[in-house]
């Protein structure tokens, strides 16, 4: 069941993400083109006024960067709200799934448009890139970079890359869940006006969390001063090695945890206390 | 004795945490093979129970089971929900929500929707968005009908269709349903749903069940319709 859930969200995201996609990759283009022209700069093989042309066109191209982002999100979360939160929702609890099944699919189908948005977004960067021309030098890199590592590195390397994918992953997961469990607070207290109420209590969220993390911050390096430099220089570089994975992983453990607190917040309100008019 | 398609245990609801209760303490139970028109004035619960039934509201206390399982996941296999309202994505079209229903409905008969969809004059490859209010509610109709549940629970199904469509629908109801499932049909034209109904049952303020029977026994008994049986049930319950 969770598989048709999905293939039905993703299905409806594509309908119009295809082409937001799209026009992303063809700023890029013009990105890229543009970018080059800027790189010749100082060759005045171009008239000035095509210069600033072209910066206009590379601010442009990262606006609309920008806009492809933001635009990919609010698609996902729009249909969230609507699926869910309107006379959709006359439908979508009533299918032979349970509420469970259809979180995890609007969940599951949320985290794949931001990881494939922020692919997507790279992709754009690299032929904007390339055909700046400014790719030139990136095989020379490359062949410097893995030319001197042995096995361990590599191993070391792959080991630091799957753990930073997975903070990345569990990240957007936890991104994901704030906005879902918002939109679902905003349904369940507000009758009329679910979406300006979910808003509300966003902007309000993000206020209190970003105050609580830097207060943390600022409390946490006034305890640490002064402990975290003997701290290092005690351990080994064959001690230090490890301890870097270390906290990766304990890093991994507590973003998934978050992200599983809030789907299980929001599992609870679906569960016990919505109410579709 | 056959497991009721429908049992419903001191149901109580209410859509504010000290409000007055919708409904308080129902009990209500459906055998199978049965039209039944639930029929009240606006405000008595018939709506909020058929949601409670259908899994869109969560009740505040007592059970509900359909064929002997709990509510829940597995009997919204059992149940095809005719909302009050238009309830599909406005960018899907027709055909597009028959394959999403073959995709979640174990027991929906596409060549039976087609039939009603041909039947109807629906072009199957047109938009929702583009279809009249009434032909919406038409294609909700079909859908809901070509499924072969053990519960059907109809919300208004008449209410927002010219009435020379009225008795096709009607007649679809009739003509689709399993004889071995329910029909639960609420409804304020009760002049025009009477003649398809086997049992009616009267809700009143609170969702108390305040008359139940069979038509043709009330018809040959005290020979009176429904729709005047009804009148006269809600005048009395208005004026005490």
């Amino acid at each position: 069941m969770l598989r048709k859930l999905l293939k039905y969200d993703m299905r409806a995201i594509w309908r119009i993400w295809w082409l937001l996609g799209l026009s992303a990759m063809g700023l890029s283009v013009v990105g890229g083109l543009a970018l080059r022209i800027l790189n010749n700069s100082g060759e005045q093989a171009f008239p000035a006024i095509l210069e600033v042309f072209a910066g206009l066109a590379v601010f442009a191209c990262i606006m609309g960067f920008v806009a492809f982002f933001i635009g990919s999100e609010l698609l996902v979360y729009y249909r969230f709200y609507k699926n869910l939160f309107t006379d959709e929702g006359y439908l979508t609890f009533t299918l032979p799934a349970s509420r469970a099944k259809i979180l995890a699919s609007k969940t599951l189908n949320a985290c794949l448009w931001l990881v494939l948005s922020v692919l997507t977004l790279g992709a754009c960067l690299i032929i904007m890139l390339a055909i700046s021309g400014s790719l030139a030098d990136f095989p020379t890199f490359l062949k410097f970079f893995f030319d001197g590592a042995d096995v361990f590195s590599l191993l070391y390397i792959l080991l630091l890359a799957v753990e930073g994918i997975i903070i990345l992953l569990a990240g957007s997961w936890v991104s994901v869940g704030l906005v879902h469990f918002c939109i679902t607070i905003g349904a369940v207290l507000a009758k009329k006006y679910k979406l300006l109420a979910a808003i509300g209590i966003y902007y309000l969220l993000n206020m209190v969390l970003s105050f609580v993390l830097q207060a943390f911050m600022i409390l946490g390096v006034f305890a640490t001063a002064g402990a975290i430099e003997p701290l290092f220089s005690a351990l080994s570089e064959t001690e230090i090695m490890f301890f870097i994975p270390l906290l990766l992983a304990l890093i991994a453990v507590i973003v998934t945890s978050v992200a599983l607190l809030i789907h299980y917040l929001i599992l609870g309100k679906l569960e016990r206390r919505l109410n579709l008019a | 004795m056959s497991i009721p398609v429908l049992q419903c245990k001191n149901l109580t609801k209410a859509y504010h945490k000290y409000g007055t209760p919708v409904l308080s303490g129902l009990n209500v139970t459906l055998p199978a093979g049965k039209i039944i028109g639930l029929l009240g004035p606006n405000g008595c619960g018939k709506s909020t129970l058929i949601k409670l039934i259908s899994g869109i509201l969560v009740p505040d206390g007592g059970s509900i089971e359909i064929c002997g399982q709990p509510q829940g996941e597995a009997t919204n296999a059992l149940v095809s929900y005719l909302p009050e309202r238009p309830y599909f994505d406005p960018r899907m079209s027709v055909s597009e929500l028959i394959a999403f229903f073959v995709d979640f409905y174990e027991d929906f008969d596409s060549t039976r929707a087609q039939k009603m969809l041909a039947d109807m004059g629906i072009d199957p490859n047109a938009k929702l968005r583009t279809l009249s209010k009434g032909t919406k509610e038409k294609v909700q109709l079909i859908l809901v009908m070509a499924r072969r549940a053990k519960l059907y629970l109809l919300d208004e199904p008449i209410a927002g269709v010219d009435p020379a469509a009225r008795d096709y629908i009607l007649q679809t109801i009739i003509g689709n349903y399993d004889p071995e499932a329910t029909v639960l049909i609420t409804t304020h034209l009760i002049h025009d749903v009477e003649p398809i109904l086997e049992t009616f049952a009267f809700m009143g303020y609170g969702g108390q069940i305040l008359r139940a029977g069979s038509c043709d026994e009330i018809r040959a008994v005290e020979g009176k319709s429904i729709d005047e049986l009804f009148r006269e049930v809600f005048k009395c319950s208005v004026n005490s």
